[in-house]
């Protein structure tokens, strides 16, 4: 069961690591061609009104989350956040790809050469990996560090 | 936390973040633009769809129609293109034979005034002509002159819309060959709103019953007619009430590129010309209109470009999800192109009566002098 355990904190600390790499990669390569991610942003309908804010609050959360889940304590709430993020971005994604005559904005680097449907089930894979990640952590909460955790459903 | 009260949370959370963008979205989603100001006019015998065809393939383009014949290339295959005649049977492909090996392939256009077509890409820049007879394209273009717009104007000129080197906003000219390729521009016709660029663009025709150029500015109310020698015959309006462009222009300084950073109000998204008339795509959704047939169609706005006059309005059908994508009008027959499909519509009488004139054919023994040495050197045959 120490095994069990052991194993799942690996998982835990890679998927920890994934979105960490994700979302300081994603925010430096749209701090590195601010303008160019402002106007994406501009273009799409959708967030016009607060273009201005949401392109700096987007790189700035995207840092934040990823010093939330390098900081042991504030794991948990890394991973809410980065649940939330992923959550929107996917719904954003989806949202613009079957309701509306726009195309969707904006990646940063590589990202932007996946194909939206590509995109959106990456997104949701990250959605996953999130809620993997917060079951093991809150686990581990409930249970103290090495303790196997118990699955009570009631 | 307990696993139930762990769930609950994930389960708000995401209710949370998917609710807070669905309102986002409906709040600033406003579905097409209303003008109160205007009221299109439907007839009772509005034009009709008389022919449907299946092309199979959705990258064709209408490079032109004549004499119930029309021709229709491919961007992804410049070479190759396919006529119809406009009962749409009788199909027909060709395959375009050029005096050279290759060519570079990044947006090139067709365009068909029998017995001329010309090939051409203006962002390259080449231009290839031929006779309709044998289909053999030869090379016309000495000089580099770019441009991003081209319609035939007979067998030895061209309207082009390009970039001015004088300017650096978008001109209309004229690309003409005779001894030596000579290209007029005029930097009065377009008129600058914004940037020169973006505002002015739109999309530029030929019409060859009134031997002028139509030139329909995509983000304003209003198009240009224009005689051959580049002088403004007529400012016409389109009917709704944006007059003003609305769009905004970032600099990206990094690439020193300009980039529209708003999405912007688009009037009119395409036309063509024939006889007469003036056949105008709008975006603007005028009074009274239904918003359920306005999501199932496009509108076709018909003006009289010799008197000025906005004369009626017709819904062109979409096929599935498809919306017209571009069209072509013919004396009394409206071609349009509907995802894999084209179209054709029945347009009432008076459009009928007019004859599309041959081609005025100007030094072409000239030009045949100048060309018939590169056939030689080039594709045997």
């Amino acid at each position: 069961m120490k095994i069990n355990s052991k194993y799942k904190n690996i998982l835990l600390e890679f998927i920890c690591f994934l979105y960490i790499l994700l979302f300081v990669y994603a925010a430096l390569s749209k701090l590195l061609v601010f303008d160019e991610f402002k106007i994406q942003i501009g273009q799409s309908a959708m967030l016009t009104p607060f273009a201005d804010v949401v392109a700096w609050v987007i790189p700035f959360l995207e840092i934040l989350i990823a010093l939330l889940l390098i900081i042991p304590r504030f794991k948990l709430l890394g991973l809410f956040a980065a649940f939330n993020l992923m959550v929107m971005f996917t719904t954003y994604i989806f949202v613009i790809l079957n309701f509306s005559n726009d195309v969707p904005c904006s990646c940063g680097g590589v990202i932007e050469k996946l194909g939206w449907t590509e995109h959106l089930m990456f997104n949701i894979a990250f959605v996953i990996l999130a809620t993997v990640g917060i079951l093991i952590k809150n686990g581990q909460n409930n249970n103290g560090y090495i303790i196997t955790p118990k699955y009570a459903i009631s | 936390m307990t696993q139930k009260k762990l769930y609950i949370l994930l389960f708000i959370c995401t209710i949370g973040s998917i609710g807070f963008i669905s309102l986002l979205f409906a709040f600033t989603n406003k579905g097409p633009e209303r003008d109160m100001s205007f009221k299109r006019g439907f007839l009772h015998d509005a034009p009709k769809k008389i022919h449907e065809l299946d092309l199979e393939y959705n990258g064709y383009y209408i490079a032109g129609a004549y004499n119930n014949k029309i021709y229709l290339g491919n961007s992804q295959s410049p070479l190759y293109l396919i006529t119809v005649d406009t009962t749409l049977d009788h199909k027909q492909e060709i395959r375009l034979a050029i005096d050279q090996d290759s060519l570079p392939l990044r947006s090139p256009q067709l365009r068909i005034i029998p017995p001329y077509f010309f090939l051409m890409d203006g962002t390259i820049p080449y231009i290839l002509r031929g006779r309709t007879e044998d289909w053999k394209g030869y090379s016309m273009l000495e000089n580099p002159f770019y441009f991003n717009q081209a319609q035939p104007i007979d067998s030895v000129t061209l309207a082009i819309r390009t970039i001015s080197s004088k300017t650096k906003k978008f001109a209309l000219g004229t690309i003409r060959f005779s001894d030596s390729t000579t290209l007029t521009l005029s930097h009065k016709l377009l008129k600058k709103q914004v940037d020169g660029i973006f505002d002015v663009d739109g999309t530029l025709q030929y019409n060859r019953q009134q031997q002028q150029l139509v030139y329909t500015y995509r983000y304003r109310n209003q198009y240009i007619v224009a005689n051959d020698n580049l002088q403004t015959q007529l400012l016409g309006k389109t009917i709704d009430t944006i007059s003003q462009t609305q769009i905004q222009v970032g600099t990206i300084v990094s690439k020193n590129q300009k980039k529209m950073s708003t999405p912007a109000l688009m009037v009119n998204k395409s036309s063509s010309t024939s006889g007469n008339y003036l056949f105008v795509n709008s975006q603007i959704l005028g009074k009274t209109e239904s918003l359920i047939l306005w999501e199932k169609s496009s509108v076709i706005d018909v003006y009289d470009i010799v008197n000025n006059r906005y004369e009626f309005s017709f819904y062109v059908e979409n096929i599935g999800k498809n919306k017209l994508k571009t069209f072509y009008v013919m004396n009394d027959k409206f071609i349009g192109l509907i995802g894999n499909h084209m179209v054709i519509y029945q347009l009432g009488n008076r459009f009928k009566e007019l004859q599309t004139p041959t081609v005025t054919v100007q030094n072409s023994n000239l030009i045949f002098q100048i060309s018939k040495p590169k056939n030689n050197t080039g594709v045997p045959g």
